[in-house]
């Protein structure tokens, strides 16, 4: 008998714009993935709070350089060209630190993956582009249906 | 979070000279001061570094030199002014506690705090007892989160010769761990108490919207106990660092209370003999528009003289209400009773953290749930000011309520801005005794003091660059007057 994997989705973003797509995932998936531990966040830094017991980690984050708006790029941890990024400062590390640290520390899953969504505007107070949601529902269809990846 | 890759982002250091001869660039080791210094007399240099790392918002540092002598200093704020003030007038009173918890993400619950315990003294409101527990417990979440954090990932790393926390990370990671522990069980009862870890939404004017039950509380006990003796054993480390010879004397400015270790009320004392109440702030205090900086100054109204707001002038004029843990680690690690270092700001926050984690475990026992969550009170016109200890110093809101309860006026001092003169001030004074170094190191040592201060430029009006001019070539133009936040 194999035991139940614990795996933790996790969408970085903030209510602005575009800059929501991952918050829109993971609010999409609470309830269709109630066996994933889903969580939203607006730092990296969140993430060493909530990894202790995880297997598999999705962490979902809005992106720019990875091609026209809209366009979604997955990595599988650490084969990730995140290496040169960092926070905007003190209180925010940025998601490659933080996954580096978690791995010099031992509490990063065996299992990472990234899934970027290329954004336009994050303007204070506007919603999705159309662009983004349509992104939405294609990463959030593939997440549902997918069966027992630990 | 968008992941943005401009190059203000990931560049952090430029070297650039003027004229002059070059000098290699050194991370870390001992120069020959008079031979550097020789050659420094003769020798123009401009040092940019474009973002110093580990500190909290944007802004700059300005050094000009001519030979060894301080021709200009400035702690540039450039950050756009987020004009707070200016929008919550005209805004119903119950929303303020959770528009100025936007000003930051790391010390919301400390704006929080101060706009309801000044709204409520413009209301004429009292909270009971055990409201008065859940405000200082929900402090302690944000002071437990805050402290470690600093302490493990931004500041340690610059007494242990390392760039970051990650790099530390590869030979701490026994310590590094303990510290990213700690800063969970903050976020964890900022979490249950407030709503949510970052910008909790439980905060009323009048106490709390909904009380958390005995279970949900009685369950945050056993990491509770287990953290008093963790952030012991994390003071010990660090007061076993090597700290630089460097005092400074300050002007201590904290809230003191006679019975309690202070956090949202008490008067405002310094080791200067000064004691007032927290709402004659500004009789003793001004708020001053400098040209280099989005942030206002503060200063003492009767000279205009710099004063220190933080965790070290907490623990100086507060040390006998520290909890025992915490006076009990005090005393072992022979910490001095009037410290005037500021790099040892960390063993104060260190204290700090015992204090905030023993305090909330005394609360999180003994709690019963209120009959009540909040105080009701009916909205009149009125005027009433606070001040609560911020992680990084005394915060002082002050409000004007019109008839309907609307906000009529509104200021809002943050401990960044008003260590901002000070943070000069030191530097003017360690300047002078690093001149032999590079300019990398100088750099360095600049950007190390000024992180000993945690500064949250954010909260002060977010990237502090530094620039170093070691001749005749003209600063970077100024920001504007004119952008600067108005306060009434």
């Amino acid at each position: 008998m194999c035991a139940v994997s614990q795996q933790l989705l996790v969408g970085l973003g903030s209510p602005h714009g575009d800059d929501r797509v991952a918050w829109t995932v993971a609010e999409e998936l609470e309830s269709s993935r109630p066996d994933w531990i889903i969580r939203k966040a607006s730092t990296a830094v969140d993430l060493f709070d909530w990894l202790e017991g995880v297997d598999r980690l999705i962490v979902i984050d809005a992106c720019r350089g990875a091609g026209a708006p809209g366009s979604i790029v997955r990595w599988r941890w650490p084969a990730v060209p995140l290496t040169a990024l960092r926070g905007a400062g003190s209180h925010d590390l940025g998601l490659a630190e933080v996954l580096q640290t978690a791995t010099r520390l031992g509490t990063l899953p065996s299992r990472v993956e990234i899934i970027g969504i290329e954004i336009g505007a994050c303007r204070c107070g506007e919603g999705l582009s159309e662009a983004a949601a349509a992104s939405v529902e294609k990463v959030v269809a593939e997440l549902r249906s997918e069966v027992g990846r630990a | 979070m968008t992941n943005e890759t401009s190059t203000d982002r990931v560049l952090p250091m430029e070297v650039r000279r003027v004229t002059g001869r070059q000098r290699p660039t050194r991370h870390g080791g001992q120069s020959n001061p008079w031979a550097e210094t020789k050659a420094m007399a003769s020798e123009t240099r401009t040092i940019r570094i474009e973002a110093l790392a580990r500190v909290e918002g944007e802004g700059a540092l300005d050094i000009r030199l001519e030979g060894d002598r301080i021709e200009e200093l400035k702690l540039r704020i450039y950050e756009p002014p987020r004009f707070f003030e200016a929008f919550l007038c005209g805004r119903p009173l119950e929303e303020v506690p959770d528009i100025t918890a936007r000003i930051c993400g790391i010390c919301p619950v400390a704006y929080m705090m101060t706009s309801v315990h000044a709204l409520e003294a413009a209301l004429g409101v009292t909270v009971p007892s055990e409201i008065r527990q859940l405000r200082r417990l929900l402090y302690c979440g944000e002071w437990i989160e805050s402290h470690a954090l600093h302490m493990h990932l931004l500041h340690a790393p610059d007494f242990l010769g390392y760039d970051s926390g990650l790099e530390m990370a590869r030979d701490y990671p026994t310590e590094l761990g303990r510290g990213l522990r700690l800063k969970k069980h903050g976020n964890q009862l900022l979490e249950t108490l407030g709503g949510r870890a970052i910008h909790p939404i439980n905060v009323a004017v009048g106490g709390f919207y909904r009380c958390p039950k005995r279970d949900e509380l009685a369950a945050l006990i056993p990491d509770f106990e287990w953290g008093v003796q963790a952030a012991a054993e994390t003071t010990r480390w660090i007061a076993g660092f090597p700290y630089p010879h460097f005092e400074r004397p300050y002007e201590m400015i904290a809230l003191s209370h006679p019975d309690e270790y202070p956090m949202n009320e008490g008067r405002i004392v310094s080791n200067s003999g000064l004691s007032l109440p927290a709402s004659d702030f500004e009789t003793e205090f001004e708020e001053i528009h400098v040209p280099h900086s989005t942030a206002l100054h503060a200063a003492r109204r009767r000279d205009g003289s710099s004063y220190l707001v933080g965790p070290l002038a907490r623990v100086t004029l507060n040390r006998d209400r520290l909890s025992p843990t915490a006076r009990r680690v005090a005393d072992e690690i022979a910490f001095e009773p009037s410290c005037r270092n500021p790099y040892k700001s960390l063993i104060a926050r260190g204290l700090e953290l015992i204090h905030a984690y023993e305090e909330a475990l005394q609360i999180l026992t003994n709690y019963a749930p209120p009959r009540t969550s909040r105080v009701t009170y009916k909205p009149r016109a009125g005027e009433g000011a606070a001040a609560t200890e911020a992680p990084r110093g005394m915060l002082y809101h002050r409000y004007r309520i019109d008839e309907q309860g609307k906000i009529a006026f509104a200021t809002i001092v943050p401990p960044t801005s008003q260590n901002q003169r000070q943070i000069e001030e030191d530097l003017r004074h360690l300047i002078p005794t690093i001149l032999a170094e590079t300019d990398d190191n100088l750099g360095r040592q600049c950007e190390r003091l000024v992180r000993s201060y945690d500064p949250c430029i954010s909260c002060s009006t977010h990237f502090l660059k530094i620039h170093i001019d070691r001749g005749e070539r003209s600063l970077d133009p100024i920001a504007s007057p004119s952008n600067v936040t108005p306060t009434p």
